[in-house]
């Protein structure tokens, strides 16, 4: 008995150690390209991505894909209409390949013979993108959340580990982590509901503060760290949300009130202006320039909410600020006037500083629930401003940060079936701003996307691993009375 | 105890928990069922199996899946009971003569368990790692050779603490109270599981991988993790503790001294027992949400006759089981007709306030279906999915992919149904929602609820004849439930005689008549029935009659008028 097992264990490893490595030798070429999820057809990706592994949207049972570039060749056979790449060969491939093209030509086994589909290309870019992209993981609930958690993924492979997760917290709400110049060391979150605080991470300095103050409307919210460190604006809001009745945007997030404001780290003081903190207008959405001289904010004219939410159109504008005196300049400039056009949501202005991406919509803010929401590039220098067309989509686009280098951008954008966000990564042109097709976060499972009932939140990129335990974060946050603090007047 | 006389207890408990299970909790297996998803798929496995005490939640889950069907959520149950308490018997009777006061002893932790399952919060989970733990713990102390049981009961708690969760701290402990009895190993060795899975419990909280302390030590695990558990969650663990001491020290005695310490058991048995009946009792705060969870479950299956006839004549308790009421008479057709032959006492008996629980979200998700508000249909669905403890609602799904048909979101329905697919049970719902058509949004661009429920109905009702009839009988009820006569009026004027509103349904009516005491033409404005009008006059008159008789007043309009929104709208 344990002989004849032992037969059919070898033979079954012949069998497939024969149909492993057994040629894939093309007969016939097909006239149309192969269908495949993602699509990474003329895409550009960084030289130090993780394999694109993908799958074949067709009936085909038997699949492979031929890999080529300079000199450089594989094959990969189909699990099911899956093809996973091997690290090691997917790694070798883009070293051949750096600022040219790889060929990825997949075949079908049709009635014992390969028919090929035409190639798709995938061009591979001599700039890298940071390491380590940050984002939330959550159910695109309204109201209610269950679990969620703050994970880190390496873009290089397909490790995911958690920052922090709120079943060390309460079950608590998480959110607006943000870091300073891309660094993993220096960054901030919130949490919310059950130990409300701001944890500040500083190297090996960990603070939670208190951001309640008596003068602001609520705690602190969307932050952006300036660039020496030592600040960060945020905005404070009074958020509402509420269903449509029958939009396709299904839900209405909205401010009734909102101010910018400016946190000094080293006195745990508050800072603000008359004109980031108007009572007639709403002012969110802060973002510092590279050099740290500017204040990009959005702000529109306060209407009666939610009854004229769709309204409310927020203006791009900025404020000189000065980190040395803490103060702010006396004039506000208009980068982009919503007055009878759209609003602006989400600026953020690229490490090197030549250009400012951002959000539009029909209305609002909060356009990560509107489908028309898409990526407009601003070029700082010329003071034009367009559509980034290959980047956008029929659905949602809508929150984006840049590498630290500025060649890459990552936006969340709800194209694939109009609910959940999903991380795209695009290039981005030095000379022109213009992005490439973006190509979705690859995943070792092709099928994730498909089952994953989270939507990344707040994708983030930054140059190395956050090396914080989540239980020093969730400690700090449970234990430490945390610092208050103040609004300096 | 003899071989047979075993059997026959053992198996008498099997029936009498499944018949009491059967009898005084079958809703609450199905609302249990209703509460989690199980997959059949590999990667629902790795992700379950992955976390600390994921092992044994994956195999609760599958277990109850079969709740769905009738009678399998008490039969499970009282098998996986019976099983545990036969384990702890085994155990007992490693250490002492078999008798009646080890099965007493046995049984005692099994019942405590047994009114667990009362208890909404309470995970399935626990019962399924209890008797793993237990089943475990007598297979490594059959094992004679007393190095390999010494290597079985280090390895095994630190694996178990991974699959099963905390209960392996009771495994590691029993098993060193076991050898510290048997005297064959030295104590350092039988310290050293409970040692070592203390430690994976304290490294599992530095780890991340579990939240608090307590989850990590404690049966809290098993809990809602939102909730502190009451005392009865600890019993069994300790009881069966408890009663191992006892054994081990009843084989180490004879004579005199063993029949006092006998006598100290049947005193601790005692005891139990009496501490049993007192928590049955105290659980009478699970019996009071179990006509919610009958009505819930009435309400999945559309079993709305069921519901009507349970609370005719009775006086209902909270605003969620009226809720299901008029639910139930929205989806028989007669909301606005028969409203006032049951017990109501607001408007929040019509779309009660959102607690934010999945039970209310639940509930609310099929209030607004009913009226055909879809949109918060959706919203609702979504909560109450969020809000579950396991995985979400199969219940849930069907309404997010039928809402989302509406909407014609279809890759999100689409989503939703590739997941039920993976279900042994919900597969054919899915595939059925899937392909089903119609549904009805009007076109506006506004917010639900901003100028209240009432306005979004008439949109509603407005736009999609399908909803029609529930959207205004809501709506009208609305009004009257809140003594909103004027609204009620301005919405008749819109409404009454049109092909909206053709006939005026009984409750309707009566809101005319009681409208004509300030305003006498306007009963000549909408046609009223005969016998509704003469039973106002009927009415008016014993009121007259007995005016200065307030206080019998209600009691003598109740028996002739109790059904009408004439008492409603005095007496509410």
């Amino acid at each position: 008995m344990r002989n004849t097992i032992y037969t059919l264990m070898f033979t079954l490893f012949l069998v497939m150690s024969q149909s492993c490595t057994e040629n894939i030798t093309v007969k016939q070429t097909l006239n149309t390209k192969p269908a495949l999820f993602p699509d990474y057809d003329e895409t550009v990706i960084p030289c130090n991505i993780a394999p694109l592994n993908f799958k074949i949207l067709s009936d085909d049972k038997e699949v492979a894909a031929t890999f080529a570039c300079n000199g450089y060749t594989f094959q990969v056979r189909g699990n099911g209409r899956q093809i996973r790449i091997s690290p090691s060969d997917w790694k070798k491939l883009l070293e051949k390949a750096k600022g040219d093209a790889v060929n990825v030509t997949v075949a079908r086994k049709k009635a014992g013979i390969w028919e090929a589909y035409l190639p798709i290309k995938i061009q591979v870019a001599e700039e890298t993108i940071d390491p380590y992209l940050v984002y939330r993981l959550i159910e695109p609930g309204y109201e209610l959340w269950s679990e969620m958690g703050i994970y880190q993924r390496n873009l290089t492979n397909f490790d995911e580990t958690p920052v922090i997760e709120n079943h060390l917290t309460g079950k608590n709400c998480m959110n607006c982590h943000a870091f300073c110049a891309q660094d993993p060391n220096k960054m901030v979150l919130h949490m919310r509901a059950t130990y409300p605080c701001t944890i500040l991470i500083d190297g090996d300095k960990m603070e939670k503060l208190n951001t309640q103050t008596e003068q602001t409307i609520s705690p602190l919210v969307y932050p952006s760290w300036h660039p020496s460190g030592n600040y960060i604006a945020f905005s404070v809001n009074e958020t509402q949300q509420a269903f449509h009745i029958s939009d396709k945007n299904r839900v209405e997030v909205f401010d009734k009130l909102s101010d910018v404001v400016v946190y000094d780290a080293g006195r745990h003081e508050i800072v603000t202006s008359p004109l980031l903190f108007s009572k007639t207008a709403y002012e969110t959405f802060p973002t510092f320039s590279p050099d740290g001289k500017t204040l990009y904010f959005c702000s529109a004219e306060a209407k009666e909410m939610p009854k004229e939410f769709s309204k409310a159109k927020y203006n791009l504008c900025s404020i000189s600020f000065d980190p040395a005196t803490r103060t702010f300049g006396q004039q506000v400039d208009t980068l982009y006037n919503a007055s009878g056009g759209k609003s602006v949501s989400f600026p953020r202005v690229s490490p090197d500083g030549r250009f400012l991406l951002y959000t539009l919509s029909g209305y609002g803010n909060f356009s990560i629930w509107h489908k028309d929401a898409d990526l407009y590039m601003a070029d700082l220098q010329t003071k034009k401003s367009f559509r980034l067309g290959n980047a956008c989509s029929d659905d949602v686009e809508s929150y984006h940060s840049w590498s630290s280098n500025s060649h890459w951008i990552v936006f969340s954008s709800r194209r694939i079936d109009g609910l959940y966000t999903r991380p795209y990564i695009a290039f981005i042109d030095p000379k022109s701003g213009e992005a490439s097709k973006p190509f979705l976060l690859p995943q070792e499972d092709p099928d994730y996307y498909e089952r994953s009932l989270k939507s990344f939140n707040i994708p983030e990129l930054v140059k190395g691993e956050i090396d914080k335990p989540a239980y020093q974060i969730a400690i700090t946050a449970k234990k430490e009375p945390g610092v208050n603090i103040t609004f300096h007047k | 105890m003899k071989k047979q006389e075993i059997l026959i207890a053992w198996a008498t408990l099997f029936i009498c928990l499944a018949l009491f299970f059967q009898t005084y909790n079958k809703f609450h297996f199905f609302a249990v069922e209703n509460s989690q998803l199980f997959l059949n798929s590999r990667d629902f496995i790795i992700s379950g199996i992955s976390s600390v005490g994921g092992g044994a939640s994956l195999l609760s889950g599958w277990i109850v899946q079969f709740f769905v069907l009738p009678y399998a959520g008490a039969i499970l149950t009282a098998l996986l009971l019976t099983l545990t308490g036969l384990v702890i018997f085994r155990l007992l009777n490693r250490m002492t003569r078999p008798g009646y006061l080890s099965f007493v002893l046995s049984i005692i932790p099994v019942l405590f368990s047994g009114y667990l399952h009362f208890n909404a919060n309470y995970f399935y989970q626990g019962t399924v790692s209890f008797l793993l733990v237990l089943l475990l713990l007598v297979a490594t102390i059959r094992i004679e050779r007393k190095n390999l049981r010494a290597v079985f009961g280090t390895v095994l708690p630190v694996a178990l603490y991974l699959f099963a969760g905390p209960y392996a701290i009771l495994y590691a402990g029993i098993f060193a109270i076991i050898e510290y009895f048997r005297k064959e190993l030295k104590p350092y060795i039988y310290i050293l599981p409970l040692v070592a899975t203390l430690l994976v419990a304290f490294l599992s909280v530095k780890a991340g991988w579990v939240g608090e302390y307590r989850f990590a030590f404690l049966p809290d695990m098993y809990y809602h993790a939102l909730l502190k558990p009451g005392i009865l969650l600890y019993f069994p663990g300790a009881l069966v503790i408890i009663s191992i001491v006892l054994a081990g020290m009843l084989s180490t005695t004879e004579g005199k001294k063993r029949k006092k310490q006998q006598t100290i058991g049947w005193i601790f048995a005692c005891v139990t027992v009496i501490c049993l009946a007192y928590y049955g009792t105290a659980q009478e705060n699970d019996r009071k949400n179990y006509r919610i969870k009958t009505f819930a479950h009435y309400a999945r299956t559309g079993q709305w006759e069921k519901i009507t006839a349970a609370c005719k004549g009775i006086e209902l308790r909270n605003y969620v089981e009226i809720c299901y009421l008029n639910m139930a008479l929205a989806n028989e057709g007669k909301l606005a007709e028969n409203l006032f032959d049951y017990d109501q006492h607001g408007a929040q008996g019509l779309v009660v306030s959102w607690n934010k629980s999945p039970d209310i979200s639940s509930l609310l998700s099929a209030v607004y279906m009913t009226c055909g508000h879809i949109a918060l249909a959706q919203e609702m669905a979504f909560e109450a999915n969020i809000a579950s403890t396991g995985n979400g609602s199969p219940e849930m799904y069907k309404r997010l992919i039928a809402t989302n048909r509406i909407f014609k979101n279809d890759k999100v329905a689409e989503k939703y149904a590739r997941l039920l697919k993976q279900t042994t049970f919900h597969a054919d719902d899915a595939d059925r929602l899937q392909r089903t058509t119609g549904g009805c949004l009007p076109d506006t661009l506004m917010l639900s609820l901003s100028n209240g429920m009432q306005d979004d109905l008439e949109i509603i009702a407005t736009a999609c004849p399908e909803y029609r009839k529930n959207a205004l009988e809501y709506c009208g009820a609305l009004y009257l439930l809140s003594h909103d006569l004027e609204n009620f009026k301005h919405f008749l004027e819109k409404y009454a005689g049109t092909e909206m509103l053709p006939a005026l349904p009984r409750s309707f009516q009566e809101a005319v008549l009681i409208l004509s005491e300030k305003e006498p033409g306007i009963v000549n404005r909408y046609p009223l029935a005969e016998e509704t009008v003469n039973r106002f006059k009927a009415f008016r008159q014993t009121v007259l009659a007995n005016r200065n008789n307030s206080s019998r007043l209600p009691a003598l309009l109740k028996s002739s008028f109790g059904n009408t929104y004439w008492y409603y709208f005095m007496f509410n």
